[in-house]
């Protein structure tokens, strides 16, 4: 009687076991798991048989027989590995039907493409190439971590990467994922989810497409710090004392990226508008610098951008002045505008472009659209100029190109050591001339050949 | 006795010892384990087992079910041609990289000549 109580609870145990290992064996499908298996009952329980010790007590007695063969995950891993089958993905042991398929699939492609590989990746050349880039694990750890630590930060709106943020909780949110990431290389602190190894590798993946960009951003970013040695903080207030010394005296060396345009107190000038002395408004004013360069306010990597404009609703796209040779010229001002709308673009900002003519230098206002005129700051500037009527060179040509009001020059050099009586109301850097005398427009007129060319 | 119970050397003789052992006479799985056991040749069950597969998909092997009277029924192997082929060759390989081995050890294996 005890013998057949026995072996009753032994056959109960070595079905429970078998069970276990055919399930770890199915994601091989039934077929070869069945296969594997095929008298697995039988041959556990001679070798229990053959073994144990039947006990005493067999109704109570417990047959371990995790004990006996490992744990059941184990002795599937064995006997896989040993029939020549692929080792199991943890993720797969429950997957049935179309992922099945998938996974599958994926064996049979991965399995091609290691064979495509074996022929490179067996030369000595290859091997030497896997230690070297082995050993650069940890140092892609850190980037992982970092990048995932931007992408976090970027979340939250702030999307301009930074080497190191100048947050206290972004820098503790770039250490914490850096720390986190490397120890999950080194395989440790890894959660015992099943899912967890394959979305680890997914991430990895996209964290290493997205270091790409990142990196180059940093870089782009870094760039002023190299050329001016100044700490990346000072960017904004450095591209604007760069751009006014580039205004003004040229002083400084080639432009940074971050200085182009034209720049007033940190912010970026989108329109320029001119006055003659007397504060009247002047339209088309050609602005040039001291090299003769000609001052730009929408650079060419922004003519596709749209602006704000104060006091007028909507978003604006600039629009070039048209020489007389039909060329586009930027540095005349005021420039005119077209709504973004009426071109297709997108609200303020360097957007997305679904114009048709995107290869165009700049938007291109379609037919019947004329670009307006920006409103004006003031109507009449404040101030008025005393006196002053000079533009910079010499020559009759200066008097009679006058722009605006036609007012007379007095240039003329040698008429009189009066330099020195000249008021200092003028602005700064404007170019003072020998001779100029501190007399009204209308008291100039009379006295000067060129004048009379003007008139 | 000494046992060959390095696992890792068993691995790739594994094959040869269970070929082995099936051409002396037909047995099912846990009675091929207790035959290589008793030669001496101590591996895992569940690799004897996965290795009678694959030598069976691989047409090294044959098998056949006995029914049992009590119990589950009972795999059988038989060694095909084509596995005699593999085991003579096997042989071979194996007198080779063992006089081999033998030699660079500085010990020569007569015995087994």
């Amino acid at each position: 009687m005890n013998t057949i109580t026995s072996s009753d609870a032994l056959s109960a145990h070595v079905r429970g076991y078998a069970q276990a290992v055919r399930l770890h064996l199915a994601d091989l499908g039934p077929e070869v798991a069945d296969d594997l298996t095929d008298g697995l009952e039988a041959d556990l329980t001679e070798a229990v048989l053959d073994e144990a010790v039947v006990p005493a007590a067999p109704e109570t007695h417990v047959f371990d027989l995790s004990a006996r063969f490992g744990p059941a995950d184990e002795y599937a891993a064995e006997l896989r590995a040993a029939a020549g089958l692929p080792a199991s993905v943890p993720a797969r042991s429950v997957r049935r039907g179309p992922g099945r398929a998938v996974a599958g699939a994926w064996t049979v492609a991965s399995e091609r493409v290691r064979a495509v590989w074996r022929p490179v990746a067996s030369t000595p050349a290859w091997t030497a190439f896997a230690e070297l880039a082995r050993s650069l694990a940890p140092a892609w750890w850190i980037l992982r971590g970092w990048v995932a630590a931007q992408v976090v930060i970027w979340s939250y709106g702030i999307n301009d990467v930074t080497l190191w943020p100048s947050s206290a909780a972004g820098r503790v949110l770039v250490v914490a994922a850096i720390v986190v990431s490397v120890q999950w290389g080194r395989g440790k602190w890894v959660p015992r989810w099943s899912w967890f190894p394959r979305a680890v590798a997914v991430a990895s993946v996209a964290a290493g497409v997205l270091a790409v960009p990142m990196v180059l951003d940093v870089e782009a970013d870094a760039d002023p710090v190299m050329a001016g040695g100044l700490s990346y903080d000072a960017g904004w207030s450095d591209g604007y004392y760069n751009a006014q010394i580039s205004q003004a005296s040229t002083a400084s060396g080639a432009p940074m990226a971050e200085a182009d345009g034209v720049w007033v107190d940190g912010m970026q000038v989108s329109n320029i508008f001119a006055y003659d002395a007397e504060g009247n408004p002047i339209r088309d004013v050609q602005l040039f610098d001291d090299r003769g360069r000609p001052v730009r306010t929408i650079d060419e990597s922004v003519t596709w951008d749209t602006w704000s404009v104060p006091d007028v609703a909507g978003s604006w796209s600039f629009q070039p002045a048209t020489a007389s040779d039909g060329r586009s010229r930027w540095n005349v001002f005021p420039l005119s505008a077209v709504p973004a709308e009426e071109l297709g673009l997108g609200a303020e900002g360097s957007g997305f472009y679904d114009s048709e003519g995107y290869d165009d230098p700049y938007p291109q206002p379609p037919t019947g659209v004329r670009p307006q005129d920006m409103p004006w700051p003031f109507l009449k500037a404040p101030t008025a100029i005393d006196g002053d009527t000079t533009v910079a060179g010499s020559g009759e040509a200066d008097g009679a190109d006058e722009p605006a009001t036609g007012e007379p020059s007095s240039d003329e050099p040698g008429t009189g050591p009066a330099a020195g009586d000249r008021p200092m109301s003028r602005t700064r850097g404007e170019t003072v001339h020998p001779g100029e005398a501190p007399t009204s427009d209308t008291e100039l007129r009379e006295p000067t050949l060129e004048a009379t060319q003007a008139d | 006795m000494h046992l060959v119970d390095t696992t890792q050397l068993l691995k790739g003789v594994l094959d040869a010892a269970v070929l082995a052992v099936v051409e002396q006479e037909d047995g099912y799985g846990y009675d091929i384990v207790r035959r290589l056991r008793a030669s001496g040749v101590e591996s895992g069950e569940a690799s004897v087992y996965g290795t009678l597969r694959r030598l069976y998909a691989g047409g090294s092997l044959t098998s056949y079910v006995v029914p049992s009277e009590s119990g589950p029924h009972r795999k059988y192997y038989g060694i095909t041609p084509h596995g005699r082929e593999a085991l003579k060759t096997q042989r071979k390989e194996w007198q080779e990289f063992a006089d081999t081995v033998a030699g660079l050890l500085g010990e020569r294996n007569e015995v087994a000549r």
